[in-house]
């Protein structure tokens, strides 16, 4: 029974429940003042009280999307202090396992839809033929798409990752342009679904591109955690997981060999919220070949480590350095990338780092910043962010172009 | 009193302990028949559960900040916020390495010079000295490019030319196969006999600053601490990011990995092993000659960071990461079996990784054999899809 499942959540508020009844049904039985009575009311109290404890943690792990199974929460097959497994040779990078036409404005939004595995061939991915739904419907409202992709150079694979196709994608006149890409990153813990369902970057895009304040792109929405339940910090940890290079050229070798999307660093941007954002400041300063452009909403940009990150840097001090982007900035040529990071005056422990960093930034980089007012460490801050972090990047990222039909005279 | 506030922590704390003891004490008031009981055993029981489900959710709140305040948790806050430019250069005041950099072109030519072979009048090419400027390493270095007979007259000037980088520290060497001359005129000579395709050579020092021939980016051999970080030279970088950057943008050389290719004599082996099995984006083909090189050159002493120790250990990566899709070439002087990286790379490489090992004879052109396999490999790959 999945940890996120409705059916499991069920069973523990029906086991809560049980817990409180049974407690009132044999309160009479124990009401006595010997010394096992009180002990009794106690471990009674105790054990009603852990299994709403426990229904409420289960109930608000959905409603993050932290944890998205089991082995995520307590770690079974996935390698938390070992390395990549070996791939399976000849492995396809990208595989589409989902689709669904993607959420109109206002729309609720659904689950994905599970569909035959769909491997990318070496002309990518055909997504004619992936869901239910017509390419000229599709050409109306875009498609959103369940993948996995397989890293050729670390071995990582991350599957529950997301692809949103924009409705251009579809469409005549753009059967020939080569799209922008948005690789947009979660925060610790989190999953690729939080970014589609709680800041909503689907809806977001769809609902800007309406109102025609957003240029056609497409988005990967990824969890910034490849090997839950460790953080891993987008870092290549040293004799462990390479996830700096995952991020940096898997992911960007995968989604260049399965979707019509650009290639150059024009072309590509990186976002992420919490984790996600000082993933995508780091990326965008050691990949300046891949990303020109990055948002951290609510990031940091020291190298942190802690308890759920296990060793990251091997112990070395320079090591670790070189994962700062504070650092980098302070000791080594800065790369020509253009920055957007946010915060909130009150209520983000992130804002003074966030000041302290655009102290650092110097040319020929530049840093734009956005501070709200007010606003936690929240999915509800960043959606308030996020429009102007899409059009910030929208207004920067190299346009796909529509093929001009001229008249002939 | 604030969603975050300590106040509200302890006045949640001292109420849920009030209500347990309250309960236990006059649990026997509520032990009683009838609906009035139970319905009040339920309340005081769902009481307790709440205070202690909004203890549990402030002390969460605390540790994690995700809600700031109560405006925050009920979504009332609304103020908007606009994208403002930092200022330009606001980070030039902060100590000297921050200085605001001028842009630099990634390469300088120092001198050039045409490359003859006696006896052989149509083999040609270029001689170029250049000094790199590595813009993301910050590392500058001496070196030497050789380009092809007509290179500079090539109608086409979009052609994509393979690339070779020499990591050799015998270039001065005018007696060295890997010498500089001697590298250019043997490269003339087979492009000229049409054994080899035209390609670029860069030919470099594995040394790019200080003692360290490895070529990593923070050296294994380094004293570790936990304290200020020692500036480290980015040699990785330097190889895998700052040189390609160049030659593209300098030079007509190709942006695809299978058609890069690294040379290396017997000091440069471990660099030209180490960037094949970490940067095969990079570079797709290494040729060196065999050598004890599975561990970083003079790093005996990696007492500082075991995971760095293993990391470095070319062994190690090839028993736990995934095989790279590289050809690697060992040669050999003689037949020998045994403690060189070439056994240990035969042992353990599985595809899409190649090795192979030669036994070289001795003739007038050392490195033609190895040059010419090269062109083979990087010039038979057919473009696989997107260029870096």
């Amino acid at each position: 029974m999945g940890l996120t499942s409705g059916s499991f959540l069920i069973l523990m508020v029906c086991l809560a429940a049980a817990g409180v009844a049974a407690t009132v049904a044999l309160w009479p039985r124990v009401a006595g003042w010997k010394m096992w009575h009180v002990g009794a009311r106690l471990a009674m109290i105790a054990v009603s009280e852990a299994l709403v404890i426990a229904t409420f943690l289960v109930a608000l792990n959905g409603y993050f999307n932290f944890y998205a199974s089991w082995s995520q929460l307590f770690g079974s097959s996935s390698p938390v202090t070992g390395t990549a497994s070996a791939p399976a040779s000849g492995g396809a990078l990208l595989t589409v396992t989902q689709a669904e036409p993607a959420p109109l404005p206002g729309a609720p939004l659904r689950s994905v839809p599970s569909i035959r595995a769909v491997a990318a061939g070496p002309h990518g991915i055909d997504v004619a033929g992936l869901g239910d739904a017509s390419t000229r419907s599709l050409a109306q409202t875009g498609e959103l798409l369940g993948i996995s992709i397989h890293g050729r150079y670390t071995g990582i694979t991350e599957t529950g990752d997301y692809v949103y196709l924009p409705p251009q994608y579809f469409q005549p006149a753009y059967t020939r342009s080569r799209f922008p890409v948005v690789l947009a990153l979660s925060g610790y813990p989190g999953s690729g679904w939080s970014l589609v369902q709680d800041l909503g970057l689907p809806t977001e895009v769809a609902a800007l591109a309406d109102e025609h304040e957003v240029r056609p792109a497409v988005y990967v929405m990824m969890n910034v955690s490849v090997a839950m339940p460790r953080d891993t910090e987008c870092t290549n940890i040293p004799a462990s997981l390479q996830v700096q290079t995952f991020f940096g050229e898997d992911v960007p070798n995968a989604i260049e060999h399965s979707f019509r999307v650009q290639s150059g660093p024009d072309g590509w941007a990186a976002i992420g919220y919490s984790t996600g954002g000082y993933c995508a400041v780091k990326l965008a300063m050691t990949y300046p070949s891949q990303f020109r452009f990055a948002v951290a909403l609510a990031g940091y940009y020291r190298a942190l480590q802690d308890s759920t990150t296990g060793i990251l840097y091997g112990g070395s001090g320079t090591y670790r350095a070189l994962n700062s982007p504070d650092w980098r900035l302070t000791h080594l040529p800065v790369p020509p990338i253009s920055v957007l990071v946010a915060s909130s005056r009150i209520g983000e422990f992130t804002y003074q780092g966030t000041l302290q960093f655009l102290r650092l930034v110097r040319p020929p980089m530049r840093a734009y910043s956005l501070f709200l007012p007010q606003g936690g460490h929240n999915f509800r801050t960043w959606q308030r962010e996020l429009p102007q972090a899409l059009e910030w990047m929208s207004a920067r990222l190299q346009p796909a172009r529509p093929a001009v039909l001229r008249a002939v005279h | 009193m604030g969603l975050t506030s300590p106040a509200l922590l302890w006045l949640l704390v001292v109420l849920a302990a009030s209500l347990l003891v309250t309960i236990v004490v006059f649990w026997w008031r509520l032990a009683g028949p009838g609906i009035a009981a139970v319905a009040l055993r339920l309340a005081s029981l769902l009481a307790l559960q709440a205070v202690v489900l909004a203890l549990i959710f402030v002390m969460v709140n605390r540790t994690a900040e995700f809600y700031s305040s109560w405006s925050d948790l009920f979504g009332t806050d609304r103020a908007p916020a606009t994208v403002v430019a930092a200022s330009s250069g606001s980070g030039a005041a902060v100590g000297p390495a921050a200085a605001v950099q001028p842009v630099m072109e990634r390469v300088a030519v120092t001198a050039t010079a045409p490359v003859r072979v006696p006896g052989d009048p149509a083999a040609a090419g270029i001689l170029e000295a250049v000094r790199f400027r590595g813009q993301q390493s910050g590392l500058t270095a001496a070196g030497h490019i050789f380009l092809p007979a007509g290179y500079r007259t090539d109608a086409k000037r979009d052609r994509d030319y393979p690339v070779i980088v020499a990591v050799t520290g015998q270039a001065a060497s005018a007696r060295s196969p890997y010498g500089v001359l001697h590298l250019a005129e043997n490269a003339a000579r087979l492009i000229a006999a049409g054994q080899l395709s035209p390609v670029i050579i860069v030919m470099l020092a594995a040394r790019l600053r200080g003692r360290d021939d490895s070529c990593l980016d923070v050296p294994a051999a380094r004293p570790f601490s936990n304290g200020p970080a020692n500036r480290p030279v980015l040699a990785t970088t330097f190889f895998a990011d700052d040189l390609p950057a160049a030659l593209e943008q300098h030079y007509q050389a190709s942006s695809d990995p299978a058609r890069w290719a690294l040379l290396a004599d017997s000091g440069g082996g471990y660099c030209a092993l180490q960037l094949a099995l970490t940067r095969s984006w990079v570079y797709s083909t290494a040729v060196v000659p065999d050598g004890g090189y599975t561990r970083p050159p003079g790093a005996a002493n990696t007492n500082g960071s075991p995971q760095l120790a293993e990391q470095y250990n070319l062994q190690w990566l090839l028993q736990n990461q995934p095989m790279q899709p590289v050809s690697v070439l060992f040669t050999r002087p003689v037949p020998t079996q045994g403690a060189g990286a070439a056994d240990v790379f035969v042992r353990l490489a599985r595809e899409p990784m190649q090795v192979s090992t030669v036994i070289m004879g001795s003739g007038p052109w050392p490195l033609s054999y190895e040059l010419t396999w090269i062109g083979q490999h990087i010039s038979a790959h057919a473009a696989d899809g997107v260029a870096r």
